[in-house]
């Protein structure tokens, strides 16, 4: 019985999608771009002491990448305002070949994973938080370049 | 299988019910962003024979639709490659793929967004691509529901995909936007076994104006038992932001993929571990363009009995245009020799590095690392990167080329070049 749960779940959606109804605040769907400002630093506009919405969350401060789980897997709609679904395919995307380092080689400054020679760091790394390499090479397609070796 | 029957159902039912309500975008609009890559470098072949591997990429990505995403669009990406080199490097591998295309339909009311085909969706315990169906809706003042469902394209064809099927969903109250809980639930099957049976917890909770609290809790159906815990939190003083977070990871339950095979975890699943990480990230914004950042990380193992660190700071500087440059250092400090580097780098990008080279950039990066113990008989790596690029055609066409070298454990000189010319129209 617990597994018809998620399509229980998938009924309701598709009726309480249909159904559209709610007045509430939530983010557009676009942000208004405008030159020469950039968006990741939503302070340089946007109020710290805004009520309505905690724009300091989504700030793109140095260590954001290392973080942005928390925010992404609440409210994609948020990232979608900026970022096509091909940004962030660069590094969630199954069956992408070029790690993401090394696609986007000339933008240093967006601290991509497995920068530089990896391969050999990831022996410690792999050892010591394999957690974190579960999160993206999880699945068999996502796991083929650790095949490579690991078999 | 009965899932796939049900799900397709859903999806005319939803067109159905869609079609009579959908508005075409009054003036729609064409994205298109082409990106071939040209890279060449040199690998052994088994027999010792240096091969030249000369692949070219070709990345589309296409739009149509309203931009501000009212109404029907669809969306396009992915990416095909061919090796003009003289081997065959890539012989293994898939020569292309579609990473999403799907159609999109958002009423003028923004209160629900269907998508029908492959796509990729985040969403509590979600992060996964399929081919499928998938809705979020808004429902009165409080409550959107997040609920989809297709076959999951990160599972092997090998037997066909008749019985692989990914369903779920997340169920959100968000008192405002800055206070959500969510329940969210994904289950997997790989030709009729379940694979990923996982239900989650999320939240994020703003107690005041600097302290905010973010978690996720997630059980594993299948072994019966909490995948992991963590938490973390935001806190604001002054210039000041401290991220602290704590982690906890059964390894039985984390990586349950006996059905998949997929090395190198399988040896974990049965492992009895857990790991606990605590740690902290401190962000201090100086000024606007000055950031110092200082991470620190501990690795605890319940049945090694070893903890590990890592300590990491960061420098960033970015001027009023596009230029920033930083400087970072970290060491990972295991129990052991071997688990034991520490880590330099530099990096720069610098926009318009003249005033006769508008529109022209400049990158460059070092990252160099020294390990406690050798590995393949040697004990640190260095990796150069330098780049530069110009916008050709302003908005619509860029190129950016780049070289890089690396002396390592793996290579000891490794030569690579890459061209990328970007068009967007």
């Amino acid at each position: 019985m617990k597994h018809f749960i998620p399509i229980i779940i998938l009924f309701i959606g598709i009726i309480l999608a249909c159904a559209g109804t709610g007045e509430r605040w939530s983010s557009p769907l676009v942000h208004e771009q405008e030159d020469g400002i950039a968006l990741q630093y939503c302070l340089e506009c946007h109020d710290t002491d805004d009520e309505e919405f905690p724009y300091r969350r989504y700030v793109h401060t140095a260590y954001f990448s290392d973080n942005h789980r928390r925010v992404a897997k609440q409210s994609q709609r948020i990232c979608a305002m900026c970022h096509q679904l091909s940004f962030c395919n660069d590094c969630h995307g199954t069956g992408i070949e070029l790690k993401p380092s090394i696609k986007n080689q000339t933008r240093p400054d967006r601290r991509m994973p497995h920068m530089g020679d990896y391969l050999s760091r990831h022996r410690i790394d792999g050892r010591l938080d394999p957690v974190s390499c579960r999160r993206c090479h999880g699945n068999p397609r996502a796991a083929r370049t650790c095949r490579r070796c690991h078999g | 299988m009965a899932r796939l029957t049900t799900l397709q159902s859903a999806f005319l039912f939803v067109l159905l019910v869609t079609i009579p309500g959908i508005s075409i975008a009054s003036e729609p609009v064409f994205e298109f962003r082409s990106q071939t890559i040209f890279r060449l470098f040199e690998r052994e072949n088994q027999s010792g024979d240096s091969l030249q591997v000369l692949p070219i990429y070709e990345y589309l990505d296409i739009n149509y639709g309203d931009i501000e995403k009212i109404g029907f669009s669809m969306h396009l990406h992915g990416w095909a490659r061919a090796d003009l080199g003289d081997g065959d490097y890539f012989e293994d591998d898939s020569d292309g793929e579609l990473l999403y295309g799907y159609l999109e339909y958002t009423p003028p009311s923004e209160t629900y967004n269907v998508k029908v085909g492959r796509q990729h969706l985040f969403a509590g315990v979600i992060n996964d691509s399929f081919d499928g169906l998938g809705i979020v809706s808004l429902v009165g003042d409080y409550v959107s529901v997040n609920a989809f469902g297709g076959i999951p394209t990160g599972y092997e064809e090998e037997n066909g995909q008749s019985n692989d099927g990914i369903v779920g969903g997340r169920l959100a109250i968000t008192f405002n936007p800055t206070t959500e809980f969510g329940v969210s639930h994904k289950f997997i099957s790989d030709d009729d076994t379940s694979v990923e049976n996982l239900s989650g917890l999320d939240s994020s909770l703003q107690l005041t104006s600097f302290l905010s609290l973010y978690g996720l809790s997630s059980w594993n159906h299948n072994t019966e038992g909490w995948r992991e815990h963590t938490y973390e939190a935001d806190l604001y003083i002054g210039p000041l932001l401290l991220i602290p977070s704590f982690q906890m990871i059964q390894y039985d339950d984390f990586f349950d993929d006996s059905a998949l095979g997929v090395q190198p975890f399988q040896y974990l699943q049965d492992s009895e571990e857990e790991l606990t990480i605590m740690g902290a990230d401190l962000v201090w914004q100086f000024a606007v363009n000055l950031e110092v950042g200082i991470k620190l990380k501990q690795y605890e193992y319940d049945l090694r009995s070893e903890t590990s660190q890592y300590y990491a700071t960061l420098l960033k500087i970015k001027t009023d245009n596009a230029t920033q440059y930083g400087l970072e250092a970290g060491s990972m400090v295991g129990e052991s020799d071997n688990d034991r580097y520490n880590l330099y780098r530099g990096y720069l990008y610098w926009d318009t590095p003249l005033e006769i080279l508008e529109n022209w950039f400049i990158s460059s990066e070092i990252i160099y690392i020294t390990y406690q113990e050798e590995i393949y008989g040697q004990d640190r790596s260095i990796f150069y990167s330098v780049g530069c690029g110009k916008e050709l055609i302003e908005d619509r066409f860029k190129f950016a080329l780049s070289g890089d070298y690396s002396t390592d454990p793996y290579f000891d000189d490794d030569f690579r070049m890459m061209l990328v010319g970007t068009f967007t129209y």
